[in-house]
């Protein structure tokens, strides 16, 4: 992240923040552009709505700053408000229903055994993804996850953000964040799953 | 007795497995469990596998200094715009 302050600067910049010094909202908004556009874009997959979500989020942000609550972190509070202003774009412009997550996960016989076994792939993931057709296949297989497990995913597995710190950038239990990652990657794995096990 | 566990549990709970948040004597069923199930141990593979691909596939170019500046200018101008309504 290229904006990180120490404990006490960051408890200094929030005070300043929150006087409303023009100053250290300039700084605000150019420290944490490119973290918090390169989630956007992830989120949203096109730059000029990502812009639009930042900007809605920056706005929100000078509004609300009053009420930012110390106990958090500046970088999770700001991450939320971005995260919440993807989702919402998200939501109008889906045309379908979501899908159910369920349909992508593992069956089980009675006995516990799997109803389809799980085979090996035949490839590792570089020499699948030098096809443009995988790269494309695991787009959609991630599009087509449903908002909530995809915005997991990227938090957790992309972004590399701890259990916790998504978990209070969704305002979730960190239980409930580890579940949704698992099934999040499971419905991933079902979804890629009869291209690797096919392809030589 | 030693804890048995079925690939129902294996999997259900493989997240818990690979975060290293397993008690020990569940631990070793599961290391027990993968060693003489290939269904298990492939799904284990293909788990992992599959979040490599997304991470590569989600790899994003760095954003250019100049770009983010520029963004950040024009949104610093729409927030004076219209956060003060
Ligand atoms: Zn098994």
């Amino acid at each position: 992240m290229t904006a990180t302050f120490g404990d006490a600067s960051e408890a200094a910049f929030v005070t300043r923040l929150r006087a409303g010094e023009p100053d250290a909202f300039e700084q605000l908004v150019r420290n944490y552009t490119p973290p918090l556009l390169r989630v956007a874009r992830r989120l949203l997959g096109n730059d000029d709505e990502a812009r639009d979500a930042l900007q809605d989020a920056f706005i929100s942000v000078f509004r609300s700053i009053r009420n930012f609550e110390a106990g958090s972190r500046l970088s999770t509070w700001l991450h939320r408000v971005v995260v919440n202003a993807a989702l919402m774009k998200l939501r109008t412009r889906r045309r379908h229903p979501e899908e159910e997550i369920e349909k992508y996960l593992p069956l089980f016989q009675e006995d516990g055994h799997q109803i389809v076994p799980s085979v090996e792939w035949m490839e590792s993931a570089e020499t699948a993804l030098q096809r443009k057709e995988m790269r494309q296949l695991v787009r959609t297989a991630i599009d087509r996850l449903p908002d909530t497990y995809r915005t997991v995913l990227l938090l957790r597995d992309i972004e590399e953000m701890s259990t916790a710190e998504t978990a209070e950038i969704l305002g979730i239990s960190t239980t409930a964040a580890k579940l949704r990652l698992h099934r999040a990657r499971q419905a991933l794995r079902t979804q890629l799953d009869p291209q690797m096990r096919g392809s030589r | 007795m030693m804890l048995e566990v079925n690939c129902r549990e294996v999997i259900t709970f493989l997240i818990d497995y690979l975060n290293d948040e397993l008690q020990p004597e569940r631990l070793a069923a599961f290391e027990e469990h993968f060693g003489e199930c290939d269904s298990c141990r492939a799904y284990l593979r293909s788990y992992r596998e599959a979040i490599r691909m997304a991470r590569q596939t989600l790899a994003v170019p760095p954003i250019q200094s100049a770009e983010s500046e520029q963004i950040a200018s024009a949104i610093l101008l729409a927030v004076r715009r219209e956060g003060k309504k």
